[in-house]
């Protein structure tokens, strides 16, 4: 089944493909693009898309997991041409961060990791990425580069059987469309999402604040109430029977509350804002 | 500096340190008499009968931690609209328990077992729509806690619910 897929694809949709994934996770990462342009990007090549299920892209926060995973993404043989190209390209210096991020599928089957290692020459005011996807088959390493002036256009290169080539330029209009232009002249445009296509994210930028201010004021006051009325429950710590027990009992079972509340309220309130938000973006508009 | 006005002004941490600072308020009001004098203190240190307000700051306190990793594992995970609209009649109903009970339309030995059932069915539901929660150690935690509280409830129900605080 994979090879008649490999076979299948052309050169043309190949490039296609890992252009839009690639420009699409950078501006992801960038907050150029919310994450529903990776599914746009996506679309043509995943039957699980047309059977319901969503991308889901899990930021890591964790410091020692984006280091270790950045060291790894180097580390390896793609990961080495991607930084010894940077490096000719001025990018000599310490890694300026790191953003890593598992994709899932909404149901929580794994597709796999994108690491996001970002190199900045100061002296040219351009910025160079090094972006590794890993899924169950393959291993993608590509390498984006733009200019701190010009944030809307970047250059992607590809790392693929040994060497590094330029895969697309990528530019991002004022009305959201993307441009990618590959090497040989052939252009496509990918065209701003639609209000109606547009799906639920927690991490989709909102055109004003809306979202955030509503989602701030909504979360807090939802896990107060919640908070303050469930907390009622922990009373059955005395089944716990001796003293000391009984405050272990009330303590954890007052946590349970407080972080099932605070899921809850975030799931509520982000779901709920972007509604009403987008309700009145569109009135408003 | 500011990573950690970030950090305050994430309202999860907001509410948490807010909830633990007012039951702290309260406890201490009540270990030195104070709330005598204070009914809305005394209200709040009355809050969870036979709980110290003390314990209720300290685990809002403990829960802080609780709720950075519950972030980062749900991280970039798409609202559930089924599970927003179940969280919002949960909570409608036990909230109108309380305000119930506490106008004395109810009886308050009912209080505590429908509110608690209300409280395993949440957790339930937080288990069954949140892929990350489900398939992480917080599932494990989730489902424990859910498996306690019900327990409990059962225990008490099969008790006649006379020993209820």
């Amino acid at each position: 089944m994979a090879r008649n897929l490999t076979t299948r694809v052309t050169r043309r949709t190949a490039l296609r493909v890992i252009g839009g994934v690639t420009a699409a996770a950078a501006g992801a990462f960038a907050g150029l693009l919310p994450e529903a342009s990776l599914r746009a990007a996506a679309s043509g090549g995943f039957a699980d898309i047309a059977r319901g299920r969503q991308f889901v892209l899990r930021q890591r926060t964790g410091e020692a997991t984006r280091n270790a995973r950045a060291a790894t993404a180097l580390a390896r043989p793609s990961g080495a041409i991607a930084r010894r190209f940077l490096v000719t390209h001025g990018f000599g210096g310490k890694i300026q961060s790191v953003e890593s991020a598992d994709v899932l599928w909404s149901d929580g089957e794994q597709i796999g990791t994108i690491d996001n290692v970002v190199f900045y020459d100061r002296s040219t005011d351009r910025y160079g990425h090094v972006l590794r996807q890993v899924s169950k088959e393959r291993e993608v390493v590509g390498v984006v580069i733009w200019a701190g002036a010009h944030p809307e256009s970047c250059e992607v290169y590809d790392v693929r059987g040994g060497s590094i080539s330029l895969s697309a330029t990528v530019t991002r209009s004022a009305d959201g469309t993307v441009t990618v232009r590959a090497p040989d002249g052939t252009t496509d445009v990918v065209p701003p999402r639609s209000a109606q296509g547009r799906g639920p994210g927690l991490a989709a930028p909102s055109a004003s604040g809306c979202t955030q201010v509503c989602t701030w004021e909504c979360a807090f006051v939802c896990r107060w109430v919640c908070n303050s009325v469930l907390i009622v429950t922990c009373a059955w710590s005395v089944l716990c029977g001796i003293p000391p027990l009984i405050i272990i009992c009330a303590g954890a079972c007052i946590v349970t509350v407080i972080a099932v509340c605070g899921w809850s309220c975030d799931n509520y309130c982000s779901y709920s804002c972007q509604l009403w938000c987008d309700v009145i973006q569109e009135s408003a508009a | 500096m500011s990573e950690l006005l970030n950090w305050l002004g994430d309202p999860g941490m907001a509410a948490a340190i807010t909830f633990a600072a007012v039951f702290a308020v309260a406890g201490l009001a009540r270990w030195r008499g104070y709330d005598k004098k204070v009914p809305l203190v005394r209200t709040i240190a009355d809050w969870v009968p036979g709980v110290s307000p003390l314990v209720i700051a300290a685990a809002a306190l403990l829960a802080i931690p609780l709720i950075a990793i519950l972030k980062q594992i749900t991280a970039g995970e798409a609202p559930n609209p089924i599970a927003a609209v179940a969280f919002i009649v949960i909570l409608s109903v036990a909230v109108g328990v309380r305000i119930l009970t506490r106008v004395g339309a109810t009886p308050a030995r009912f209080e505590v077992p429908i509110v608690g059932a209300l409280f395993v069915i949440l957790l339930l539901m937080t288990i069954v729509t949140s892929p990350a929660i489900r398939s992480s150690v917080a599932g494990i935690l989730f489902g424990s806690a859910a498996l306690i509280v019900g327990g409990a409830l059962a225990y008490m129900y099969t008790r006649g619910t006379r020993r209820t605080p």
